[in-house]
C-alpha cells in the first residue's frame, strides 16, 4: 500500500513539474548581430560572447571574480604579475586543447590596434605574457593592475591554431557552437556536448534579428521568440502584468551621460558647465526612461564603488542656483548651443536631449537637438570632436574603477573626447589604477572623483538596467556584472 | 482657379474635401495662436496623462500636450505633401516634356529611368533615399518627389505626344518657335488640366508617404512633431493611453479624405465620362 502511495506520489509530483525539453533558445534582438568578434562588445554581440566562448574569470554579483578558464590565480609580491593556472582538459570546438599559448595569443590578438578590440587600451597594460607550462600563463605588467580582473572577463579566449577572422565562423571554448550566421537575420548555435563545465541543457540556441522592437514584442507573445533583451522600461511593463512572462532587470554597465566639449565657447567656462549641470533634472530623466528601476548618479560610480565619495554625489536639480551662476558666468544669454543625438544608436539618447531642450530653456539657454545616424554621430563625437553637447551612454559603469577612468572616451585622463586635461587628475587616475593597496587606490580615486564633478565636463545622468522577457518556458537565465546573457543552464520547459 | 474652386464647391464631395482641406491649412497657419501649449513645451508630473479639459487629447511620454502637437504636426505634414509634389510635379513634368518632344535617345533615356523608379515601391524608395541623405524635412521631400515624378513623367509625354500632333503646334512650328519654346508655352500650358489632378492625387499620397517615413523614425526628427512620428511614438503606450495615437491618426485621416475628395472631384471635372457615383453637381 505505502508502495502505491509513494508511486502515484512521485507520479503527481512529476506531471505537476513542467517538462522539461532541451529544444531550442529563440532570442530576439533589434541590433544587427555583424559578425562573431566577440571583441567589440556591443550590445548586438552580447548574446553571443559567453554562448561561443569563455574568459578567463567571470564577476559574481558581488564583484569577486571566480575561477572560469582560469582555475586559480596568485599574484607576485610587488604586483606586476599575474599567474594564472589554467584549467585542464578544455578543448575548443574544433578540438584544439586549449593551453597558455591561447592566452598569449588572445593578449597578442587584443593588443593589435588593427583587430579593433574595446578593450585594446586596457589589454596595453600587459607587456608581455610567459607560458612556462602549457596550464600556467604569467602576466606582466609595468606597475601593478588591480583592475586586471575587468579585462580578463572581457578577453575572451581564442584559438591559436585558427584564423581569427569572426565574419561568419567562430572558435571558443564555450557551452554553444556556431552552426551559420547570416547576417541581419539570425545566428544559430548548437549545444557544445563536451563543454568542460557541463553539457547545456538546451539543443541549441537561435539569435533573431527582429529590426523592429514593436515588431520584436509581438514575435514574443506570439511564441515565435522565447527571450528579448535590451527592453525600454515602457515596453517591459505589460509583461510585468502577465504570468505568461517572467521580466527581469540587471546591471548593464553602462550608463547615460552628457558630454561637453569644452575646447569651445562658452563651454570653456567652467561656471557655464556647472549652471548646465544644476539644470538637468536627473530625477525626471530616471523615471521617464526607467520607471521605478531609475537610479539617478552625479558620480560616474554606485555607492559600492572604491572611487564613489558621497559628499561628491550631489547634483541636486536647482534652476535658481543655476541661473544664479550662469549670470555670474558673465556670458550674454540667451546662449545657443546644439546637442548630438543618434536615435538610432539609442533613442533614449535622444529622450534626454529632449529633456535637456526644456530644462536648460528654463536658465536661457537654447538647445537644438541633431539627431544624427549612427556612422555620423560617432564620426562627429569620436573622429571630428565637432559637437557642443552629446548626449552618450559609457559602459564599464559598474566595475573596477580604473577601467572606467583608463580606457572610456569620455573619462580618459589624456585624449578624452570633451578636451579635459588635468595633470592632477592623470596622477590620480594613474596612481589609483597602479597600486594593490585599497586604501591608497580609494585616496587617489577620491581625488579623481572630487575633480571631475568639479569640472562639470561629462555629467553622469542615469545607470542603464538591462531590462529583459522570457516566457514562462524559460529558465536558469544569468547575466554577468556587464548584463551579458549566459545561456549554459538555461532551459526550455514545454 | 475661380472657375474651378466654384465648380469643386458645387461638387458635393469635392465641396467636402474643399471644407477638410481649407480646415486643415486653417489649422496649420494658426498654429501658435490655437494650440494651447508649445509643440516641446513639457509639463512636470504631467507625463501620459489621459483627455481632461486641461488636455483634451491627453499628454505624451514628456508631458507634452498631444493636441498641440497633432496642430504643429499639420504644418510639417501639409508643407512636406506640397513642397514634394511641386518638386515631383518639376522634375517629372521636365522629363515628360522632354521625352515626348524630343523623342529618340531621350525618350527612351527618360522613359526607361520613370519605370526604373516606378519598379520599386514608393516607401522602399523613400526609405532608401533618406538612408543616403539622411532623415530630415527637406530630404524626406526630395524623397517624396523622386518616387512621385514618373508619375507626372508618364503623363505629361502622353499628353505632350498627343498635343504634338494638333494644329497649334504645326503653326507654332512653322512660326520658327524652337522646341524649348513649344514645350514650355504651347504644349506645357494645354497639359494643365490633367497635371493640376494628378497633382491633387500625389498631394494625398505624399502626405501618406512622408507619415510613413517618419512613422519609420526617417522623416522629421524629434522634438519636432508630425502625424507619423507620434504614431510611431504612440505604438509604445497605446496599452496606457490610446488617445495618444488616436487624434494623430484622425489628423491625418481628415487630409487624407479631403485631398482625395478634391481630386475626384476635379478628375469629375476634366473627364465627366468618368463621374463618380454621388459626385455630380
Amino acid at each position: 500500500m505505502l508502495k502505491r502511495l509513494s508511486l502515484a506520489t512521485t507520479a503527481l509530483v512529476a506531471l505537476s513539474l513542467p517538462a522539461l525539453a532541451a529544444g531550442t533558445l529563440y532570442y530576439g534582438q533589434t541590433a544587427t548581430l555583424p559578425d562573431l568578434n566577440p571583441y567589440i562588445l556591443s550590445p548586438a554581440h552580447q548574446p553571443m560572447n559567453n554562448t561561443v566562448f569563455d574568459g578567463l574569470t567571470r564577476y559574481d554579483e558581488n564583484l569577486v571574480p571566480q575561477p572560469r578558464l582560469a582555475e586559480s590565480w596568485e599574484f607576485s609580491e610587488d604586483g606586476t604579475a599575474l599567474t594564472l593556472h589554467l584549467r585542464d582538459g578544455v578543448k575548443f570546438h574544433n578540438g584544439n586543447d586549449f593551453t597558455s599559448a591561447d592566452v598569449a595569443a588572445t593578449v597578442a590578438f587584443v593588443q593589435d590596434p588593427s583587430n579593433g578590440a574595446l578593450i585594446q587600451g586596457f589589454a596595453k597594460r600587459i607587456v608581455s605574457v610567459d607560458t612556462p607550462d602549457e596550464r600556467t600563463a604569467v602576466l606582466n605588467f609595468e606597475k601593478p593592475f588591480p583592475g586586471v580582473f575587468d579585462l580578463l572577463e572581457l578577453m575572451y579566449i581564442v584559438d591559436n591554431d585558427t584564423e581569427n577572422a569572426f565574419a561568419t565562423a567562430a572558435n571558443g571554448t564555450g557551452p554553444f557552437k556556431v552552426v551559420s550566421h547570416e547576417t541581419g537575420t539570425r545566428t544559430t548555435f548548437e549545444a557544445n556536448p563536451d563543454y568542460w563545465d557541463g553539457a547545456p541543457s538546451l539543443d541549441g540556441v537561435e539569435v533573431v534579428i527582429v529590426p523592429n522592437q514593436q515588431a520584436e514584442l509581438l514575435a514574443l507573445r506570439s511564441g515565435d521568440l522565447d527571450l528579448v533583451t535590451e527592453l525600454g522600461y515602457i515596453d517591459l511593463v505589460p509583461f510585468t502584468r502577465d504570468d505568461r512572462y517572467k521580466t527581469g532587470d540587471a546591471a548593464s554597465g553602462v550608463a547615460h551621460d552628457i558630454t561637453m566639449n569644452i575646447r569651445k565657447e562658452p563651454l570653456s567656462n567652467v561656471k557655464v558647465r556647472e549652471a548646465i549641470d544644476l539644470a538637468v533634472d536627473r530625477e525626471r530623466i530616471a523615471r521617464l526612461l526607467f520607471g521605478n528601476l531609475g537610479r539617478t548618479w552625479c558620480l560616474p560610480f554606485d555607492a559600492h564603488s572604491i572611487a564613489y565619495v558621497e559628499e561628491k554625489n550631489d547634483c541636486a536639480y536647482d534652476l535658481d542656483k543655476a541661473r544664479a551662476v550662469l549670470e555670474s558666468a558673465g556670458v550674454a544669454l540667451p546662449l545657443d548651443l546644439s546637442i548630438l543625438t543618434s536615435s538610432e544608436i539609442r533613442t533614449e539618447y535622444t529622450t534626454i536631449a529632449e529633456i535637456m531642450q526644456a530644462d536648460l530653456k528654463e536658465i536661457g539657454i537654447n538647445l537644438s537637438i541633431e539627431n544624427v545616424d549612427a556612422v555620423t554621430y560617432r564620426k562627429r563625437y569620436i573622429d571630428e570632436l565637432d559637437f557642443d553637447l552629446v548626449s552618450h551612454a559609457y559602459g564599464r559603469a559598474e566595475k573596477d574603477p580604473s577601467s572606467l577612468l583608463e580606457t572610456t572616451v569620455v573619462f580618459k585622463p589624456v585624449g578624452n573626447v570633451s578636451g579635459f586635461e588635468d595633470p592632477a587628475y592623470t596622477d590620480a587616475v594613474n596612481r589609483g589604477g597602479s597600486t594593490p593597496d585599497e586604501a591608497e587606490r580609494r585616496a587617489a580615486y577620491a581625488e579623481a572623483s572630487t575633480i571631475l564633478r568639479d569640472s562639470h565636463h561629462v555629467l553622469s545622468i542615469v545607470p542603464r538596467p538591462r531590462l529583459y522577457v522570457t516566457t514562462d518556458a524559460i529558465d536558469g537565465l544569468e547575466l554577468t556584472a556587464d548584463g551579458f546573457v549566459v545561456l549554459q543552464d538555461v532551459t526550455k520547459s514545454e | 482657379m475661380r472657375e474651378t474652386l466654384a465648380y469643386l464647391w458645387h461638387h458635393r464631395t469635392g465641396r467636402i474635401g474643399v471644407c477638410l482641406v481649407s480646415f486643415m491649412v486653417l489649422v496649420a497657419i494658426f498654429a501658435p495662436v490655437i494650440a494651447p501649449y508649445g509643440p516641446n513645451e513639457q509639463i512636470r508630473g504631467a507625463e501620459l496623462m489621459g483627455m481632461s479639459w486641461e488636455h483634451p487629447f491627453g499628454t505624451d511620454f514628456l508631458g507634452r500636450d498631444i493636441l498641440s502637437r497633432t496642430i504643429f504636426a499639420s504644418r510639417i505634414s501639409l508643407t512636406a505633401g506640397a513642397l514634394a509634389v511641386v518638386l515631383g510635379a518639376v522634375l517629372g513634368i521636365a522629363m515628360g516634356l522632354s521625352a515626348g518632344s524630343l523623342g529618340g535617345w531621350t525618350e527612351t533615356v527618360m522613359m526607361r529611368a520613370s519605370d526604373s523608379i516606378m519598379a520599386f515601391p514608393a516607401i522602399l524608395l523613400g526609405a532608401a533615399v533618406v538612408a543616403i541623405l539622411g532623415p530630415g524635412f527637406v530630404q524626406v521631400a526630395i524623397a517624396i518627389a523622386i518616387a512621385q515624378s514618373p508619375l507626372f513623367a508618364r503623363l505629361t509625354r502622353a499628353i505632350a505626344l498627343s498635343e504634338a500632333r494638333l494644329e497649334y503646334v504645326e503653326a507654332a512650328e512653322s512660326m520658327g518657335a524652337t522646341k524649348l519654346r513649344i514645350m514650355l508655352f504651347h504644349i506645357l500650358p494645354n497639359s494643365a488640366g490633367p497635371l493640376i489632378v494628378q497633382a491633387s492625387l500625389s498631394v494625398g499620397i505624399a502626405i501618406l508617404l512622408e507619415s510613413g517615413l517618419s512613422f519609420l523614425g526617417l522623416g522629421v526628427q524629434p522634438p519636432t512633431p508630425s502625424w507619423g512620428q507620434m504614431l510611431a511614438d504612440a505604438l509604445r503606450f497605446i496599452d496606457f493611453i490610446p488617445s495618444y495615437a488616436i487624434f494623430p491618426g484622425i489628423a491625418l485621416t481628415i487630409v487624407l479624405v479631403g485631398v482625395n475628395f478634391i481630386a475626384d472631384a476635379l478628375r469629375d471635372k476634366i473627364d465627366p465620362q468618368s463621374v463618380t457615383k454621388g459626385g455630380s453637381n
